[in-house]
């Protein structure tokens, strides 16, 4: 489903850039502005990923949001206007401000992370890590092929043993006997295949030097495109960072939202990337319905 | 031009007395088949794995071994990577990567191929095998011959010379056989590579090969084309090994040339000009009381998922050997799960000896009502010795230690397996280990035993042990009920068949009236007698029905 969106078959160098930038961003810049950008962007491309899946996940959000918003202030005593007091301590409008402000973080980054995953894909991973170190790639790859593997095997097993009569009881001691007699069984019957799969290896020439790495991954215009954008985005964060003119401060009063050159530049460049991904499938889809209607 | 020629080859294994090898003498001429057959054990897949430098076993060898006039051993590691490609038997275990594009590209990336050859070479490949479709998918999605064909695939697509394959479709079932074969036969016929592969189903590819060589105990027992080889092997001990109409030919003591395939049989049959006498009369078994009743049954894996069980109606009765058939994927194995009560259907009723199955509590069902033999084995076994494993069994049965030896003595004598009663039942051989877990799922004495493919991945001579075991089991009193693809087993065993496809039983009857009312999901003698003698399923049938022509016609 998700290989027919535009920014799942982006190259996965880009990827990887254009997500740093974002994490980056929602995480360190301590401003309401990113923060609320990176979780708007978020929030609506996580929704096209998912379209009615998101429906269900939006309260467990919602909830995680109030949750992490309502716990700042009863633990932070900071600020200097009391709102009420509660067990003799100030529950503070300061902390209530900052405690949103570390929710927007929280959760933009769980939805950019939840993306990430439906974007970045198993074979990327593989791409990616297989780059720096071949063996590492070829060992997720073959990780990869084995768990599903494990887990057949684990069931097969178990159907084996429960209908030769060796799950007595329903008490959890049994069961875990039960569980860890199938682990047991299918670690050897592993242990005999990872022979099979080294011949089955060295048959095919695996060991020798200068062996190569093939991908199917090619890198575009529109790769380079997405990975300048996200790599001056990402270095116009780090500056905003270290200069500390773009953030905030909660306590002990809220300072006021900067407007400074640099700071604006941020809000305009953070908010691109943020709903890039939207604006492509935007034109995506646009381009496509243009096409429908001339067809 | 020859390509590979052994001489004088001799190889024993460390710590072993006899020789695995002895005097193996033969040549490959560049674009043979060769068809390396024996029973297990006979020295094949130690022959093949010598032949490929990088999984030569250990142990001690003398004799040639040159392979395009150089010795092998002294050849380059990237030369043998590159012209000899190896299949093995188990489509689990050889597949290296986690998708099919990787597979693919995995030897080519070995032996340092770039980047634009390699994508040339899977474009190629994937075309010649027609599994463009698949390459972008995960390698455990793919089905058991899939992954067989992605296995010859790759090895093919570092464009080897010499292409070894060690039974590699000892875990297929019949359609997927034929269609890796028929892919064997094309690589050989319109690429003209050299072909050297040792099989158990040789139906096919006994007419087909251009050599034939037939091990026995390390040596080779005949050599040369199927006729040869068929002429010097009828009447002896590995008759079992010729095609159905080179046996049908030899029991009615046929002169001259042998049929070898199903067409030349045919052509025999009806040169011998019998009359359509002694069709054997189909008895009406008196229905005995159904053991297992299954009713609209209704199963699928996960709500959005299709239904693999669609109204599945069957009742099977006491007393008989019911042989359940159907090619993969049309939920055999599934039905067997629901009929053993691991898997839960989720509508419809199944009772077992008239009580519901959910009303058998804890293992109550399987002490003594019902066993399962899984499709693998090996998955039976939790002990590191045999004896330990049985003992373990009998305690959870809850039996004492003088009723539990008393039992494994039983049943070990009964399968003969009490020889291997302190080893590691994961060492056995397949033939072995099948026995092995037989007698384990016998220990709770069941009332139904439901097999999952047990012909799957043994010989056809240590099939013919396992049908007649069974047959003796159904005898005394057990009722079997076996999953099989395999429609010459169930022709010669079974005493009544069904067919499942598409979630539901399609036909059901006696083995007899059953094969001969389909025409292509039959066996081989069904195949070479149809329309010529009617009603027979097995080669015994046929002869018998010869036999009795000739003598009405004296």
């Amino acid at each position: 489903m998700r290989i027919h969106f535009r920014f799942y078959s982006f190259h996965p160098f880009a990827l990887v850039v254009y997500y740093m930038a974002i994490l980056f961003g929602s995480m360190f810049i301590v401003n309401p502005v990113v923060r609320l950008e990176a979780l708007l962007g978020g929030v609506i491309f996580l929704s096209l990923i998912r379209k009615r899946r998101m429906v269900s996940d939006i309260w467990f959000y919602l909830i995680l949001f109030i949750l992490i918003w309502i716990t700042n202030p009863l633990f932070s005593h900071n600020g200097e206007t009391p709102l009420f007091f509660m067990n003799g301590n100030p529950v503070t409008l300061e902390a209530f401000k900052c405690g949103a402000s570390i929710a927007a973080a929280i959760l933009a980054s769980i939805i950019w992370f939840a993306s990430a995953a439906e974007i970045i894909d198993d074979e990327k991973i593989v791409y990616l890590a297989g780059r720096f170190f071949p063996r590492l790639g070829l060992t997720i790859s073959m990780a990869l092929r084995f768990v599903p593997r494990l887990k057949k095997d684990f069931s097969a097993c178990e159907n084996a043993q429960k209908t030769a009569g060796l799950l007595t009881s329903d008490s959890f001691f049994d069961r875990l006997k039960f569980k860890l007699g199938i682990l047991m069984s299918v670690s050897a019957k592993s242990v005999e295949s990872s022979v099979i799969i080294s011949r089955s290896m060295r048959a095919r020439g695996y060991g020798m030097k200068g062996s190569t790495a093939y991908s199917r991954f090619f890198l575009r215009v529109s790769d380079v495109v997405l990975a300048v954008v996200s790599l001056i985005t990402f270095v116009a964060e780090i500056i905003a960072v270290i200069s500390g003119k773009v953030g905030i401060e909660f306590y002990p009063s809220v300072t006021e939202l900067p407007v400074n050159f640099m700071a604006v530049s941020t809000y305009i460049l953070y908010g691109i990337t943020a709903f890039l991904p939207t604006i492509i499938e935007a034109t995506e889809y646009l381009k496509w319905k243009y096409y429908i209607s001339k067809i | 031009m020859e390509i590979l020629h052994i001489e004088d080859l001799n190889f024993k294994y460390p710590d072993n007395e006899s020789f695995a090898l002895k005097e193996i003498s033969f040549t490959v001429n560049k674009g043979d088949f060769v068809l390396v057959c024996g029973r297990s054990g006979c020295g094949k897949t130690t022959l093949l794995q010598l032949l490929k430098p990088e999984i030569a076993p250990f142990g001690e060898m003398s004799g040639k071994i040159l392979f395009k006039s150089k010795d092998l051993k002294e050849g380059s590691m990237l030369r043998s990577a590159r012209e000899i490609g190896f299949v093995m038997q188990s489509p689990e275990d050889q597949v290296v990567t986690d998708k099919v594009w990787h597979e693919l590209a995995f030897g080519l990336e070995n032996i340092g191929a770039d980047a634009e050859r390699i994508r040339l070479k899977i474009a190629e490949i994937a075309a010649f095998f027609g599994i463009d479709s698949w390459l972008t998918e995960n390698t455990s999605q793919l089905s058991g011959g899939q992954k067989q064909i992605l296995s010859l695939a790759s090895v093919l697509a570092m464009d080897p010379e010499l292409l070894i394959l060690d039974e590699p479709t000892a875990q297929l079932d019949p359609i997927a056989t034929e269609n890796f074969i028929s892919l064997l036969i094309k690589i050989n016929r319109t690429l003209g590579k050299t072909i050297i592969i040792a099989e158990h189903s040789l139906e096919e590819l006994f007419g087909a090969s251009d050599k034939i060589l037939l091990l026995n105990n390390g040596m080779i027992t005949a050599c040369g084309t199927a006729q040869e080889v068929s002429q010097s092997i009828v009447k002896t001990d590995f008759e079992f090994l010729l095609p159905a109409s080179a046996r049908i030919f030899s029991q009615t003591e046929g002169k001259g040339m042998i049929p070898i395939s199903v067409k030349e049989g045919r052509k025999y049959l009806t040169d011998l000009n019998l009359k359509q006498i002694n069709k054997p009369s189909n008895k009406d078994s008196d229905k005995a009381e159904p053991v297992i009743e299954m009713k609209n049954i209704m199963f699928r894996y996960g709500k959005d998922l299709n239904d693999v069980l669609r109204d599945l109606n069957l009742e099977i009765y006491k007393n008989e050997f019911f042989c359940l058939l159907g090619s993969n994927g049309t939920g055999k194995t599934t039905a067997v799960n629901v009929m053993a009560g691991t898997a839960r259907p989720y509508s419809g009723t199944i009772k077992i000896l008239n009580k519901p199955i959910k009303s058998y509590k804890g293992n109550s069902l399987y002490n003594g009502v019902l066993s399962v033999l899984p499709q693998d084995p090996a998955y039976c076994f939790v002990k590191t010795t045999l004896i330990d494993d049985y003992y373990c069994c009998c305690k959870v049965l809850g039996l004492n230690r003088h009723e539990a030896v008393k039992r494994i003595e039983m049943i070990m004598e009964k399968l003969k397996i009490k020889e291997f009663s302190t080893r590691n039942p994961l060492d056995l051989s397949g033939g072995e280990r099948q026995k092995a877990a037989l007698g384990k799922v016998l220990l709770s004495q069941p009332e139904i035993l439901i097999l999952d493919e047990p012909t799957k991945a043994i010989d056809s001579f240590a099939k013919y042990e396992l049908g007649k075991f069974l047959s003796e089991l159904v005898e005394n009193g057990i009722t079997i009920v076996a999953v099989t693809h395999d429609v010459e087993f169930a022709g010669e065993f079974a005493s009544r068949c069904g067919l499942l496809s598409d979630g539901k039983i399609a036909g059901v009857g006696a083995p007899q009236e059953f094969f001969c009312s389909v025409d292509f999901y039959t066996t081989a003698a069904r195949r070479i007698s149809k329309g010529i003698i009617d009603g027979c399923v097995t080669c015994e049938q046929v002869v018998k029905a010869c036999k009795g022509g000739e003598a009405l016609e004296e």
